[in-house]
């Protein structure tokens, strides 16, 4: 839990963090990740690849997800979605085709690198023109009050340092009535002692 | 705390975990699903809500109208029909 680092801890999380999230924009997901990534991963997850068949392989290689939060339930035509943590956009760009063109989704990241390398996805595909994109924090969402019908995040809440701060600014934007459809890393067995207290941990 | 407690705590009573994804990061982390809502009154029902209402009202109008009063029954009903002829209303 956050309430156990010291503030220097924090920091080198947050720029461990960025650091890593920064070579994977640079450089693709490839070797950064040890599950499957790209349309294989997508694959695997279900991912309804028909209604993105005309997106060009290059964003869907993009994609690092670590599940579907698209399998937890249907986003309508001419809902207004968030993805938070949106990283290359891939999902942002799946969740714009299927609020279709009366619809919004807007993608949110941390790092400057990633923002640009989900609109250059966004820019492949001409037909979308209902997608925004920008830098922002998990823990003070830059949106108002009761925003958005849908909230979609991918592998990201796992890496935010105050989890209870991230899920109430992420309450504050949704409708009254609105979704919270998430994937995410769990702990799945006891980290063994000596690795318990490794900073790295955070971000692996 | 766990994650689906945050989440309940941060105002999703009816948040859950759905499953594991099979995806492992490391051998003790894995991708797991959660799928929660905020409660509260959706567009759709305020919509649906407010039709109830007028309906209600109707039923209201409905009653006193055919309810007792100087003309009876029979006479309302006659008019009524004559007015929905007249507005152009098939019975």
């Amino acid at each position: 839990m956050s309430s156990d680092l010291t503030e220097k801890e924090m920091a080198l999380i947050r720029q461990g963090i960025k650091e890593k999230y920064v070579r994977v924009a640079q450089t693709g997901s490839g070797g950064c990740f040890q599950y499957p990534t790209g349309a294989e991963g997508m694959r695997l997850q279900g991912y309804p690849l028909d209604l993105v068949k005309d997106f060009p392989k290059t964003i869907l290689d993009s994609f690092c997800g670590v599940g579907n939060p698209f399998s937890l339930g249907p986003i309508r035509e001419g809902e207004v979605v968030l993805d938070i943590g949106c990283g290359a956009g891939v999902d942002t760009l799946m969740a714009a085709r299927m609020v279709g063109p009366k619809g919004r989704v807007v993608g949110l990241d941390v790092t400057e690198e990633m923002i640009q390398r989900a609109g250059a996805n966004l820019s492949l595909v001409p037909s979308l023109n209902n997608v925004s994109f920008q830098v922002g924090e998990t823990e003070s969402l830059p949106f108002p009050d009761k925003e958005f019908d849908v909230i979609i995040s991918n592998g990201v809440f796992n890496l935010t340092l105050n989890k209870a701060k991230a899920l109430k600014e992420t309450y504050r934007v949704l409708k009254p009535g609105g979704r919270l459809l998430l994937a995410d890393m769990v702990l799945v067995a006891e980290l063994p002692q000596e690795r318990a207290g490794n900073v790295e941990n955070w971000y692996q | 705390m766990d994650f689906l407690a945050l989440l309940k705590k941060a105002g999703f009573p009816s948040a859950n975990f759905v499953k594991l994804t099979g995806f492992k990061s490391s051998p003790y982390t894995e991708g797991a699903l959660f799928y929660a809502e905020k409660p509260g009154v959706t567009q759709e029902q305020e919509v649906s809500m407010s039709q109830k209402k007028a309906l209600q009202a109707y039923e209201e109008f409905r009653g006193l109208t055919f309810g007792p009063g100087v003309l009876d029954l029979k006479t309302k009903y006659l008019i009524a029909l004559g007015a929905s002829l007249a507005a152009g209303c098939d019975p």
